[in-house]
């Protein structure tokens, strides 16, 4: 008879990543919700959107120096590895990763771009009323009209993306019954008695605030070093 | 011979493929209406410095709300049926739904004299709360009528 033993746990995501991720999905939806409801200025969807930025170079910076999930160096992989892992996928025999497997990486990043892309052309775009972004002073009524046109382009992009997202979480819980939730929640994995044991470092939440502090200086600066 | 027309077609297509990104607005119908638009936006633009942004020129607003006003009758047919072909962001809606389009024009217009009323009697909280009347009114019809 087997002894049963309680699985090993995985300290997996690391809380400023938890607290990132779930601060963006309230701020994007507020986001939304702040451009229906906002007043003419649009004053609460900038602030918004200062916010998102952000947490988006907070993330990015965190991609270098937080936990070992967090870093792109151990979850951007070349194309060889996504195929192969979309293939071992199909044929149920794909190896466990911790963090972000190979096609996963690459929809963060392509998640993270999407949404740089969306914070930054809003800092330049215009509702020709009275709305404008901060930096929409900066260029021509052309460009800044172009850049206005892909902030919203870029609402339905990411619409897209947040649905392949959820498509892929839920693709996870029911057909591979992976729970990839709750550990966004608890920041906790489970080993898995036929994989090796894999090695998480995480970060100290300390490092991650003074990186925070960080970017809000870089938005900030990026914001308004135009104007002197 | 072949190969020499098919590197000739091969050099010259992306030229053509791009030659509309350069080319400039020619319809008389497309460049007077933005005209009177940029006109109306650059009002708007100095009105908002004033109300919103504390630019000391309190008495100029009625000069820019008496100019939004002028803009629009000066509209004239600016929407003739083809102008929606272009470097344009009317939307084919502004023909297809003309009843429509003309009730949100005379909401704009009459949300203009509105504005022009309150900034003649000088109380600017009453201005402000025209002005912003006057922006949902120009919201309204760009969000069925202007392309994004």
């Amino acid at each position: 008879m087997a002894v049963a033993t309680s699985p090993r746990t995985i300290p997996t995501w690391d809380l400023p990543l938890r607290l990132c991720h779930w601060l963006l999905v309230a701020l994007v939806i507020d986001a939304w919700i702040s451009n229906k409801l906002g007043d003419m200025r649009l004053s609460w969807h900038i602030w918004n959107g200062y916010a998102i930025l952000i947490l988006l170079v907070f993330r990015i910076i965190w991609g270098f120096v937080g936990s070992s999930t967090a870093r792109f160096a151990n979850f951007m992989t070349g194309w060889s590895a996504v195929t192969h892992y979309l293939k071992s996928t199909m044929r149920g025999n794909a190896p466990y990763f911790p963090g972000h497997n190979p096609a996963g990486g690459w929809s963060v990043a392509a998640m993270l771009f999407l949404l740089t892309m969306q914070g930054m052309c809003g800092l330049f775009a215009s509702d020709d009323i009275m709305a404008s972004g901060p930096l929409n002073f900066l260029l021509s009524q052309t460009m800044t009209g172009k850049l206005s046109t892909l902030h919203s382009v870029g609402f339905w992009l990411l619409l897209g993306m947040i649905a392949l997202h959820l498509s892929g979480v839920f693709f996870y819980l029911f057909f591979k019954k992976d729970n990839l939730i709750t550990p966004m929640i608890t920041g906790i994995k489970y080993a898995r008695d036929n994989h090796p044991e894999p090695s998480v470092q995480i970060q100290s939440s300390w490092i991650a605030f003074l990186v925070l502090i960080g970017s809000s200086l870089l938005v900030w600066l990026g914001v308004q070093v135009w104007k002197w | 011979m072949i190969k020499n027309i098919f590197s000739m077609i091969s050099v010259v297509t992306p030229f053509l493929l791009v030659a509309p990104l350069f080319a400039e607005e020619s319809n008389p119908s497309i460049i007077h209406r933005q005209g009177i638009y940029g006109a109306v936006g650059g009002h708007m633009k100095a009105i908002k410095s004033i109300l919103l942004l504390e630019f000391d020129a309190a008495k100029d607003v009625t000069f820019h709300a008496q100019g939004i006003v002028d803009a629009f009758t000066h509209m004239g047919n600016s929407f003739p049926p083809g102008s929606d072909k272009g470097e344009t962001k009317a939307k084919p809606e502004i023909w297809t739904d003309k009843d429509k389009f003309a009730q949100l024009g005379k909401n704009a217009f009459g949300a203009a004299n509105e504005l022009l009323k309150t900034a003649q009697g000088g109380d600017k909280q009453i201005t402000l709360a025209a002005f912003k009347k006057l922006g949902e009114t120009c919201k309204s019809c760009h969000d069925d009528f202007k392309s994004k």
